[in-house]
This record gives C-alpha cells, sequence and structure tokens, in this order.
C-alpha cells in the first residue's frame, strides 16, 4: 500500500483519524499516513553511544504487551537538562523548540516483562535509581543498534530514537526524598500513593514517571505501565480524588469564563453553579494535523457524577482537561458544572502528547472573568472560532431546560 | 442510641428511594418514628420519606437524634439477606451494626452537620389524581422507550403521559382516563416535562406501593405523593420541570 503524500489524500473520514490520533490504527494500516511524513523529514542522527545528563526521563513502550520495552533518555550534552522534562516549562516555548528539544532525548531499551516491578532485576533497579534522583544525571548508554525512530505521540511526550542498550550506567546523586519514601513503602496503595505525592507539590511528570515504573503500591501488585497508559491513569486517579472532594462544596457563585490561545491550541472554559458535570468538546479545525483539508471534526463528550466515561472518543485530552478545572474548583472551595471546548488549528502541526492539554488549561485557569449566562460563553466562542457549539453541546440542552428547585 | 427491627425487603426498599437521588443521607429519628430529606447534587429532584414507629419492631429511640448514613454502604451490608430476613438495627456512638442470621455488619456513622438537607418546599398545584401505581409505572417505562424526557398532560378528563422520540413519527401516550382514578381534582389544564433520569430511577425504587397522587401544573415542579409499608409510612417526591423550547 503507498503512502499517501498529503494528509488530504486518505480516504477516510476525518473523524476517523481524529478519534484515533495513531494510536488505535482504525485505518488497519500499521503505520499512521499522517505521522509517516514526520518521520521522513526529521533528520536523525544515529549514534552507537549516548553521554549526557537524563533529566531524569524514562520511556516505556507499549508494543509487545506484556513484554515491553523499558529504559532512560538522555540527550546528547550534559549540564542542567531538568528543562526537557519540566512541562511547566516546556509550554512556554514555540512548537518548533518543543519538538526538537524533545527529539534529542535518546532513548535505551531492555525488553523486560511487566510483572518484573515485584522482583526488579538490577537493570531496573538502575533505572529506579536514575529516576528518584533529584537532579539530573549523567548516564552513559551504549547501543546494539537503534532501532526505534522518533516517538510522535498524541499521548505521551515526544521522544527521539531508541534501541536496545548493551550497556547502560549512571553516576549517583541525591534522591527525591517525597518519591523515594513512597517507593520504599509497600504497604502503600499506588492510588494513595498518587495522591500524596500529588498533595506533597511533587509535579505530574514525575508522578507518572514513578507510576509507569511500577514503583508505587503493593509490592505483590507492583507492574510497568506503558507511558501512554499510565498518564491517563494517573490523571484519573487524580480527577476521581478530587471530585470527591468538591462534590460536598457549595455551588459556585456565578458564571465563570476562562481562555487560552497557545500552540495552535485553543482553550474555552466554562463553569456554573451546578453538580459536577463535565462536558469535553474538541475540534480538529481545516488544516490541523489529523485532519488536514478533508474536513473538520468534532467530538464530544459528557459525564456525570454517576454515569463516567471510561473511554473517551478525543482520547486522553478528555481526562488532562478536567484534572486543572477539578484542582482549581479544590483550590476555591466550589462545586460546579464543567464545560470545555478545545479548538486546534493548522499551527499544531504535530501532536506533543496531553501535557500540553493539562498545562494550557492550567494557564488558562489564571484569568476568570465574569459572564452572565451560557449563551454568552458560546458568543464568545463563535466569535473567536467561527463555530457555534451550542448545537454540540449537551450541557447548553441541561442548562437551559432543566430548572433546579429553590431550596 | 437508636435501635430497630424490620423486614429485610423494607429496608432496603428504604435505601432504594435515598439512593435515586443521593448516596448520603441525614436521618431524623424520634420517639414516633423516622424522617429524612434527601435532595440530589444538582438541586432538580428532592424526597421527603416519613415511616411510623410501627413500622418497626422493638423501635426504641432514646433522645431525638439525627445520624449520617452511607446508604451504598447500608446497601452493600444488606446484600446476603434474603427479603424476609429480620434485620437487627443499631446505630451506637461512631458506628451502626447490622446484624442478621448469623452475620454482622459494622459501618461507620457520618457527620450529619456534613450532609445538606433542603426545606420542604411549599408548593401550590391544583390538579391532583390519584390512581393504580403500576399504571403510572407502565407509562413511565413505555416513555422511556424513547427519550429522555416525559410529558404529563392533564385535561378535564384524562391524564396522559407522553413521550416523543426523535422523529415525529415515533412517540409512546399512556391515558389514565378520570374512570379508572381514585380520586380526580382538575381546575386547570396542565402540560408540563420531565426528566426521565430523576423519574424512572424514583418510581423504580418504590416496590410496597400500590396507589400514587401525581400533582400537576404547567411548567411547575411535579410532586408524588405515595403511602409506603402498607400505609404505615409516606413518601413524597419533587421533581423540577424541563421547560422543553430552547
Amino acid at each position: 500500500m503507498t503512502i499517501p503524500r498529503k494528509v488530504d489524500d486518505i480516504p477516510y473520514p476525518p473523524e476517523l483519524c481524529a478519534r484515533c490520533k495513531a494510536q488505535k490504527m482504525l485505518c488497519g494500516r500499521s503505520k499512521c499516513p499522517i505521522l509517516e511524513k514526520f518521520y521522513i523529514s526529521m533528520n536523525l542522527k544515529y549514534v552507537k553511544e549516548v553521554q549526557g545528563s537524563s533529566p531524569p526521563s524514562v520511556f516505556i513502550g507499549s508494543k509487545n504487551y506484556p513484554k515491553v520495552n523499558v529504559g532512560p533518555a538522555a540527550p546528547l550534552k550534559n549540564g542542567d537538562t531538568s528543562y526537557m522534562e519540566d512541562t511547566s516549562k516546556l509550554i512556554n516555548l514555540p512548537l518548533d523548540d518543543i519538538i526538537s528539544i524533545r527529539y534529542s532525548l535518546y532513548r535505551g531499551f531492555r525488553n523486560l516483562n511487566v510483572d518484573s516491578p515485584r522482583n526488579p532485576p538490577s537493570y531496573l533497579l538502575d533505572v529506579y535509581d536514575l529516576v528518584l534522583s533529584s537532579k539530573p544525571t549523567f548516564v552513559e548508554m551504549e547501543y546494539y543498534k537503534i532501532t526505534e525512530t522518533l516517538q510522535i505521540d498524541a499521548q505521551s511526550q515526544p521522544f527521539g530514537p531508541g534501541g536496545i542498550i548493551k550497556r547502560f550506567e549512571h553516576s549517583h546523586g541525591t534522591s527525591n526524598q517525597k518519591l523515594e519514601k513512597v517507593y520504599y513503602d509497600s504497604d502503600l496503595k499506588a492510588y494513595d500513593a498518587v495522591v500524596l505525592l500529588n498533595s506533597n507539590g511533587v509535579p505530574f511528570h514525575e508522578i507518572q514517571k514513578v507510576f509507569s515504573l511500577g514503583m508505587l503500591g503493593n509490592s505483590k501488585n507492583r507492574k510497568l505501565v506503558p507511558t501512554r497508559w499510565s498518564i491517563t491513569a494517573v490523571d484519573s486517579i487524580l480527577s476521581e480524588y478530587y471530585e470527591n472532594r468538591i462534590k460536598n462544596y457549595e455551588d459556585i457563585d456565578g458564571y465563570y469564563f476562562f481562555e487560552n490561545h497557545n500552540l495552535g491550541n485553543n482553550y474555552f472554559i466554562f463553569v456554573f453553579p451546578w453538580s459536577y458535570i463535565y462536558e469535553n468538546i474538541e475540534t480538529w479545525g481545516i488544516g490541523s494535523v489529523w485532519v488536514g483539508n478533508r474536513g473538520m471534526s468534532i467530538e464530544e463528550e459528557f459525564e456525570d457524577g454517576k454515569r463516567k466515561v471510561r473511554n473517551p472518543k478525543m482520547g486522553g485530552s478528555f481526562f488532562a482537561t478536567k484534572l486543572p478545572i477539578l484542582e482549581y474548583l479544590d483550590s476555591i472551595q466550589k462545586k460546579a458544572g464543567i464545560l470545555a471546548i478545545r479548538y486546534v488549528t493548522g499551527d499544531y502541526y504535530i501532536p506533543i502528547g496531553v501535557w500540553q492539554v493539562r498545562e494550557n488549561i492550567k494557564l488558562a485557569l489564571r484569568n476568570r472573568k465574569a459572564i452572565s449566562n451560557i449563551d454568552d460563553f458560546f458568543h464568545i466562542v463563535r466569535e473567536k472560532t467561527g463555530v457555534d457549539f451550542k448545537y454540540f453541546s449537551k450541557i447548553y440542552k441541561i442548562v437551559k431546560t432543566q430548572k433546579r428547585l429553590e431550596v | 442510641m437508636v435501635e430497630f427491627k424490620i423486614d429485610a425487603r423494607s429496608l432496603r426498599e428504604f435505601a432504594d428511594i435515598v439512593v435515586s437521588l443521593n448516596q448520603e443521607a441525614k436521618i431524623d429519628f424520634t420517639n414516633k418514628g423516622l424522617s429524612t430529606k434527601i435532595i440530589d447534587p444538582a438541586h432538580i429532584a428532592m424526597v421527603l420519606l416519613e415511616i411510623d414507629k410501627d413500622t418497626f419492631q422493638d423501635f426504641k429511640v432514646e433522645d431525638e437524634e439525627s445520624i449520617g448514613i452511607d446508604i451504598e454502604r447500608l446497601r452493600n451490608a444488606m446484600k446476603l439477606a434474603s427479603s424476609t430476613d429480620i434485620i437487627n438495627f443499631k446505630a451506637d456512638g461512631k458506628r451502626i451494626s447490622i446484624k442478621y442470621g448469623n452475620l454482622s455488619y459494622n459501618i461507620p456513622i457520618i457527620d450529619p452537620s456534613s450532609i445538606s438537607t433542603p426545606k420542604m418546599l411549599n408548593l401550590e398545584i391544583p390538579n391532583k389524581i390519584i390512581t393504580d401505581f403500576n399504571l403510572v409505572l407502565t407509562g413511565i417505562k413505555a416513555a422511556e422507550n424513547f427519550a429522555d424526557v416525559v410529558t404529563f398532560h392533564m385535561k378535564t378528563d384524562e391524564l396522559k403521559i407522553l413521550a416523543k422520540g426523535e422523529s415525529d413519527l415515533e412517540n409512546a401516550e399512556l391515558s389514565i382516563p378520570k374512570s379508572l382514578a381514585k380520586e380526580y381534582v382538575f381546575s386547570e389544564e396542565a402540560k408540563s416535562s420531565y426528566s426521565l433520569d430523576y423519574l424512572s430511577n424514583f418510581v423504580r425504587s418504590l416496590e410496597s406501593v400500590t396507589d400514587i397522587s401525581i400533582m400537576l401544573k404547567t411548567d411547575y415542579p411535579l410532586k408524588i405523593e405515595a403511602p409506603v409499608f402498607n400505609g404505615k409510612g409516606k413518601v413524597t417526591f419533587i421533581l423540577a420541570p424541563r421547560i422543553e423550547s430552547i
């Protein structure tokens, strides 16, 4: 089968690609024709050996589950490389810079069974040691051969090339005590460990790393979790935690609007007095990466306190959008209904992972604006995107038609 | 301290009614019986449940007392009881103990002040029909096949329960003529729509109900009253309307 030269030549409806995002392979091909062009166009440097400071960074593949590729990632340079992993800093850079930084992280692998954290081999213990360090750590990796190209993914952060490694060594530094404490606590459940780390102020990407390496939870149940899946797992755990906290708070005292426009992604958030209900609408506009000029794609998901969405059509961004908003509501001790719209333009020409969604939502939440009702919200969004989203919104229908008891 | 015995079927019905709206309940006990007011988190529906002490055996309340219960936990504790089992309920200090057969469960009491309870609404509703509960249940079940909203329409001589599907060709309609009503008070024509989400959960939780009274006014909360537990208790349900034109 030939690879189409342009996204527009792909003979499938745009919605198929917007739902798949090269993860579900809904078109039946083994490689995504949209991402293929990036693999070809990127100038890759194939090396035999990597010597450099790991931020620290790790990657766990999902191919061949339950025997997965696990290992560290490091650039070909020394010094303070922590910015390469810190999503709260990366979000402020242009897209070109983000991908060139992330693609310079070379990945080293060994193939391990997902059960190996129950009785970790020495290689895995070395990786644990690396991840526990509180500062960028010097590593040396020697490859048999680089076999994997770039990791371009809608879910996880981008990574550079990788291959099975012969040799892996790293220097030892001081450990991150917050991480170390939960790692050695083999009675603490993984759920509680994630919540504890979060309330201790450990950033999301660090929690996700130790979670994916099977460093949390009861030692009999520890497991490796592919990076891609671990992100949604941590998002879901923390969302559940915050949702339980906010449900007994008072209703928010008005209608509020938040927005942020960054990296070709436009976010519009509306919170209003109600119990917890959450709707996410994701739109890939003409020219954006998954749809090209084939047409616009709009996906909608809705959940309430009782019926949860487990497998949203738009993928992990559903969860990554929800978490910062729930955190925000907890910080002001209010409960609310939540409506979030994401509108992606052609400026977002390559996917860089759902961390971008989470960080952009956080930035949006810094400025709140009072508006008078839900119609105002849809009016503002229509002015800025040209799309009248109220026809797609279940929350609009509920808020406009369902009266509440005045008690 | 509160202590009583009750058959599992009745306690289960009580729990089902409460859980149709909220997982937690603050229950007020006096020496005459118990009562509780529940509102769903979105403030769309509420229930008032009053049960006379004669429903129970060996009903003992030392002082007037309010107890917070996680109803989902109570339901789990009763999972293994058959409907005729007699359940021993005792709330003392910080926990509730549930005993039946040779089994005993303990569940924690929730601080009642952490559970918000609504004021009872004063509604003035001119129309009222008392009729067979199963008839109304059939109408609501039929509506569930088509829509998430059901409409009640009361005319001089009949009450209609209607639901419309996505196209005009799809609909369900149940008619209850005045002749089938035990009581029919009509003062003005009324038509109003309600979310089936709430209504279905509520009516499906009723086990011991035979007659039901429905009070209806146009674009106004719906009020349903029914005797429960062989007439020794009473349930009142209020549901805010849906206004269909956007």
